[in-house]
């Protein structure tokens, strides 16, 4: 690929994003409603790029607490996978998964918690990646989630420095799903090496 | 009282007194500050990737440490003011997430290490600097009394 320009190059790397989350998001919105037993509306995913500095503006600016599960890929597509959302909707998520929807926000998470939004990451994430791998064939492994709860800009660094190598902006895939208790809007990143792009695009051109 | 100049991602200012300059919520990216202990003559870079040489599109010379620092080093001069001459504080470099089997985690530790060869080459004291964790910082630097105060979510800030 060293012969590809850089704009034409993240032109592609964008176009196979969008097209495999899309696959992704509507499957890993449905185990939401179903993992928290309750009814829920799921809005169509919207996929846009957005650049890095009015990214975390999304989660309501840089310093906003931020809560993201993150997994690393392996197999067929290396690179990693994060569900991010503001800390008011993961605490109705993680107020929702165990049972009390009507709970308030959280002030500090216990351990409960914790595990309960990694979980809930773990169910998110892997239906993701199971439609993406049935899709496309390829083997997708994930690795343990790991959960970060910290300011917005901070988390966001670790896509920031991966799309950061092609470009300024990265492809951000929002899911909102709404019912009488919540209205949770999560963003699903998903960040393929550069050469597992390759392998994707191939396949799905 | 001065204005509070803020500093975006991957991006680079000058400060003056009275003005304070930002940058918020640094994971593993890097605030670096550059000041001339004389004139008070400061800067802050937010330096997102250590080394420009490996990547394909490296047009933003602010996001690399080797560019950035190299075009701060220039804007410098142009104010008289030679690399050796500078001091350095800086804060950052996180490892937000305890993955160890993935690269891409350890950039906080890669950008640190790249700041700190180029301040050694380029003669520049580092003052002080508070790099590694787990969290999040936002950083305030006030060219005045060259205090270079750190914030991070549940921890109380530290002036360094």
């Amino acid at each position: 690929m060293a012969t590809t320009k850089p704009d034409e190059y993240s032109d592609m790397y964008f176009d196979v994003l969008r097209e495999i989350s899309n696959i992704g998001t509507g499957n890993a919105t449905s185990a939401l409603s179903m993992l928290m037993d309750i009814d829920v509306d799921i809005d169509i995913p919207v996929t846009e790029t957005v650049d890095f500095d009015s990214m975390a503006g999304i989660l309501g600016g840089k310093e906003e607490l931020a809560v993201a599960v993150l997994i690393g890929l392996s197999g067929d597509i290396d690179g990693m996978m994060m569900f991010l959302l503001d800390k008011h909707s993961a605490d109705r998520i993680i107020n929702g998964v165990q049972g009390k929807p009507e709970a308030g926000d959280i002030s500090e998470y216990s351990e409960m918690d914790m595990s309960a939004m990694t979980e809930v990451g773990n169910i998110l994430t892997g239906s993701y990646l199971a439609a993406i791998s049935k899709y496309t064939g390829l083997t997708i492994v994930a690795s343990v989630p790991q959960v970060a709860v910290d300011m917005a800009g901070a988390i966001l660094d670790i896509p920031v420095s991966i799309y950061g190598s092609i470009s300024d902006s990265v492809l951000l895939v929002q899911s909102k799903i709404t019912n009488q208790y919540l209205s949770s809007e999560g963003y699903f990143l998903l960040i393929p090496t550069l050469e597992s792009v390759d392998k994707l695009y191939k396949l799905l051109s | 009282m001065g204005e509070t100049i803020v500093v975006g991602m991957a991006d680079m200012k000058m400060c003056r007194v009275p003005d304070q300059i930002t940058t918020l919520g640094l994971g593993s990216c890097i605030g670096l500050v550059l000041y001339e202990p004389r004139t008070h003559i400061s800067a802050l870079l937010h330096i997102m990737l250590p080394d420009s040489t490996t990547i394909k599109d490296n047009s933003n010379v602010a996001k690399f440490a080797d560019t950035a620092i190299a075009k701060i080093l220039q804007d410098f001069k142009k104010c008289g003011i030679s690399p050796f001459m500078l001091n350095a504080k800086m804060a950052g470099g996180a490892k937000m997430f305890a993955f160890n089997n993935n690269d891409v985690f350890s950039v906080g530790k890669k950008n640190a290490d790249a700041i700190k060869a180029i301040l050694s080459r380029e003669r520049i004291k580092l003052i002080a600097e508070d790099c590694g964790g787990n969290y999040g910082r936002t950083v305030v630097f006030s060219p005045e009394d060259f205090s270079f105060t750190i914030k991070s979510i549940g921890k109380q800030p530290v002036v360094i």
